[in-house]
């Protein structure tokens, strides 16, 4: 049978990869890059299980991956599975929180209070960080209260955040916790208001940003067109991707303003611009690397 | 297929099952495994895969060679591929994901976890245990305790089925 051996003195490890060692029956020593959760679920020994019985011994990492490619409710049912099974599903990186988790078989949608409880309830069993987070509820006619879910996010690695809010009279606020996301790539708000806090430097690492009906403050509103003094989408080197829509840009100072704008988005690859909200000035070819400008009900 | 490669010796890797079967395969082929790659690397052209059985194997090698040959025309016949390929029963897509993970393939591991998820969703706890081969040990106090916990995941009707 097989065992485990030391590194042999004298072998160059190029990258700290998880190897192990095995001593083949013929003598031979060879390794073989180990997965960290084979090791884990199987105590390091080499696990020679039947294939009958190799379905309720599936690594954990496999596991996880299954409950990844699950909608939310079923992977909440499997909590019942087993005791081994029962919180394997908060420890998920990525939670997508739409309409269907808040509607019940019967068709019954829950009131915003509830989502609130719900959200509070998966937050306070999830363990380890929330990469990506979506959260769905736009054909509510008011909005559950989030900021004590951004909160957690924004101190636990959200990289890919997605909002999408009853549009109603009174915008949602966001909180500015949400401004401390400092890890965040992907950015996604419909129907909301955000209000810069003077200190906010900018997210450095988002590369794509969707805003749809979102009423930004005045002075951000003037700041981000205007491209310039110190803050927010400004400082975002590597962005990629941008969309905006709908209300919230009208009253641009200034005719060139949204060209100045662009200017800061050496990396812009793709542009859309929504409901003739944005007059657009010329010298928006300042982007070199835009490849897609998609335009819809404009006045140039 | 280009033939420029034909007057070259083509590296050959000897893969060996945990039943012992021994199967060559040419090196470009097996590196899609990041397992064997990194083997490849450190001089290895005999692989041992201890927890790779051959039924697995033979289906996974097929895999690699029909995805070592993927170019842009052949995108249609590799979809249909794949489909046939994850078209099996439960017990075979849990040894094929259970050896795509040790081997690290993960295009292939994507899509035995999807295929997975898509062919559980929607059906009862006690199907799932079934497919899964686990055994509830919860006492019917503890498991209410769950659902109730849980009332919203657990509300309606589901699917009994086990394929």
């Amino acid at each position: 049978s097989y065992c485990y051996l030391m590194p042999p003195k004298g072998i160059i490890r190029r990258t700290p990869r998880p190897y192990y060692y095995m001593m083949h029956p013929m003598g031979k020593i060879c390794r073989t890059p180990g997965s960290y959760y084979y090791m884990m679920a199987h105590k390091g020994k080499i696990c020679r299980t039947l294939p009958s019985g190799i379905s309720s011994n599936l690594p954990e990492n496999v596991i996880d991956e299954i409950l990844l490619c699950l909608p939310f409710k079923d992977a909440v049912r499997t909590s019942i599975l087993s005791k081994k099974w029962r919180y394997n599903w908060c420890k998920l990186p990525v939670l997508t929180l739409d309409e269907p988790v808040w509607k019940s078989k019967k068709g019954v949608t829950f009131r915003p209070s509830k989502i609130t409880q719900i959200i509070s309830h998966i937050l306070i069993l999830h363990t380890g960080p929330i990469t990506k987070f979506i959260l769905c509820v736009a054909s509510w006619t008011s909005c559950p209260n989030i900021d004590d879910l951004i909160y957690f996010l924004s101190r636990n690695g959200i990289q890919h955040l997605v909002l999408t809010l009853p549009s109603m009279d009174n915008l949602y606020k966001l909180p500015s916790s949400l401004f401390t996301c400092l890890q965040l790539r992907h950015l996604t708000l419909e129907n909301c208001l955000v209000f810069l806090p003077p200190d906010f430097r900018g997210f450095d690492r988002l590369i794509s940003l969707k805003l749809c009906d979102v009423t930004i403050s005045n002075e951000f509103l003037e700041s981000l067109i205007s491209g310039i003094r110190s803050i927010c989408f400004k400082s975002v080197p590597c962005m990629a991707k941008l969309s905006l829509s709908h209300r919230g840009y009208s009253g641009v100072p200034g005719e060139n303003s949204i060209a100045k704008f662009f200017e800061s988005f050496s990396a812009l690859q793709h542009l859309h611009l929504d409901e003739d909200s944005i007059e657009l000035g010329d010298g928006h070819d300042d982007t070199p690397a835009l490849e897609c400008l998609e335009v819809d009900a404009f006045q140039m | 297929m280009a033939s420029t490669t034909e007057t070259k010796q083509k590296k050959m890797l000897i893969l060996k099952s945990a039943d012992n079967d021994e199967f060559e395969i040419e090196e470009s082929v097996g590196v899609q495994s990041e397992t064997i790659k990194n083997l490849v690397e450190d001089g290895f052209t005999f692989v041992p895969l201890p927890n790779v059985y051959t039924k697995a194997l033979i289906k996974i090698i097929d895999y690699l060679k029909k995805h070592a040959n993927k170019t842009d025309s052949n995108d249609e016949e590799i979809k249909t591929f794949d489909k046939d390929f994850v078209n099996t029963t439960f017990d075979d897509l849990f040894e094929l994901v259970s050896a795509a993970n040790y081997l690290h393939i993960s295009c292939l591991m994507n899509m035995l976890c999807q295929t997975i998820a898509d062919r559980i969703k929607d059906k009862s706890p006690e199907a799932v245990r079934k497919i899964f081969h686990i055994n509830c040990d919860y006492t019917p106090e503890e498991e209410a305790k769950i659902r109730k916990a849980n009332a919203q995941a657990f509300e309606g009707q589901f699917d009994e089925s086990l394929d």
